[in-house]
């Protein structure tokens, strides 16, 4: 059984690039979903389990801030890592999404081995080296 | 507005779009005309003191496409890469106002970046556009294909 994902952000083009970054990643995929926004993204999680979140900060309707908020308020979605993938490279900004929850940020442009090692340290799943990140 | 020093914006632009796209810039003191209408991307950002300012980023919509091939790893005449030039470019421009408000205002601020908007501009509207700006800086790639980064 591989991990069922959901990538959120409003650029298509940062959609696919994530999407090539996990097939990359060596991560054993059985489904990925794709939502524009924290809103469409709530939408996916209502019906479908994941077993990680990777996330925007910055969308329109409903941003990654909100998107991580209302995660940790639902008793079911609260235990899905949520790694958000930003531009922003504010390190109090990012201690302050770790205070909500957040369980790595990864700041654009990255390269696809710092992408592999935040998935393996985040799902432990493929030996790679811890993310500074994380 | 806050004043965006030029050697900055030039630096930032370089490294972004090299990390980025494997697209290499040197800065030139002035532009070639352009041969098409270029492709504008915009994003509006906001201090840490609410200094509020606008980025501005264009470049030719073939180079936009060759940008979007570069990202995704994909052929320059790929439909995919044709269809996705203007997206690239936004995010292009996403990514360099972040690196760009930590050099600005310092890696311990949070600063606020708005959503990137695009438009396909005639020439001699975008030259005005990047003349008037506060600090502006003129580059090409490898290929000699232009590309105008500006802070208002």
């Amino acid at each position: 059984m591989g991990y069922r994902v959901l990538v959120v952000d409003d650029s298509e083009i940062v959609r696919t690039i994530v999407k090539k970054s996990i097939a990359m990643s060596g991560l054993e995929v059985e489904e990925i979903f794709e939502a524009g926004n924290g809103l469409e993204a709530l939408d996916v999680l209502d019906s479908e389990w994941v077993d990680i979140v990777f996330a925007d900060l910055n969308m329109p309707e409903m941003n990654g801030v909100e998107l991580v908020d209302r995660m940790s308020e639902d008793n079911l979605l609260v235990s899905i890592p949520v790694v958000i993938v930003s531009s922003e490279h504010s390190q109090q900004r990012i201690d302050e999404l770790k205070e909500r929850g957040i369980r790595a940020y990864l700041k654009k442009p990255f390269r696809p081995e710092s992408f592999r090692d935040v998935v393996s340290d985040v799902l432990g799943t493929m030996g790679g080296e811890e993310s500074e990140d994380a | 507005m806050h004043k965006v020093e030029q050697d900055v914006l030039g630096e930032v632009l370089v490294q972004v779009f090299e990390e980025a796209s494997f697209i290499f810039l040197e800065p030139v003191p002035q532009a070639s005309p352009w041969a098409e209408s270029p492709l504008l991307v915009t994003l509006e950002f906001e201090g840490p003191a609410g200094e509020k300012g606008k980025l501005l980023l264009a470049d030719s919509q073939s180079l936009a496409s060759e940008l979007a091939a570069n990202m995704l790893g994909t052929d320059p005449g790929d439909p995919e890469s044709l269809e996705k030039g203007g997206s690239a470019l936004k995010e292009m421009l996403n990514m360099i106002g972040g690196v760009l408000m930590g050099h600005v205002f310092g890696a311990d601020t949070i600063c606020k970046l708005g959503i990137p908007d695009k438009k396909v501009v005639p020439a001699d509207e975008s030259e005005a556009l990047f003349k008037e700006a506060q600090s502006c800086v003129y580059t090409v790639d490898e290929d000699g294909n232009r590309i105008d980064f500006a802070a208002v």
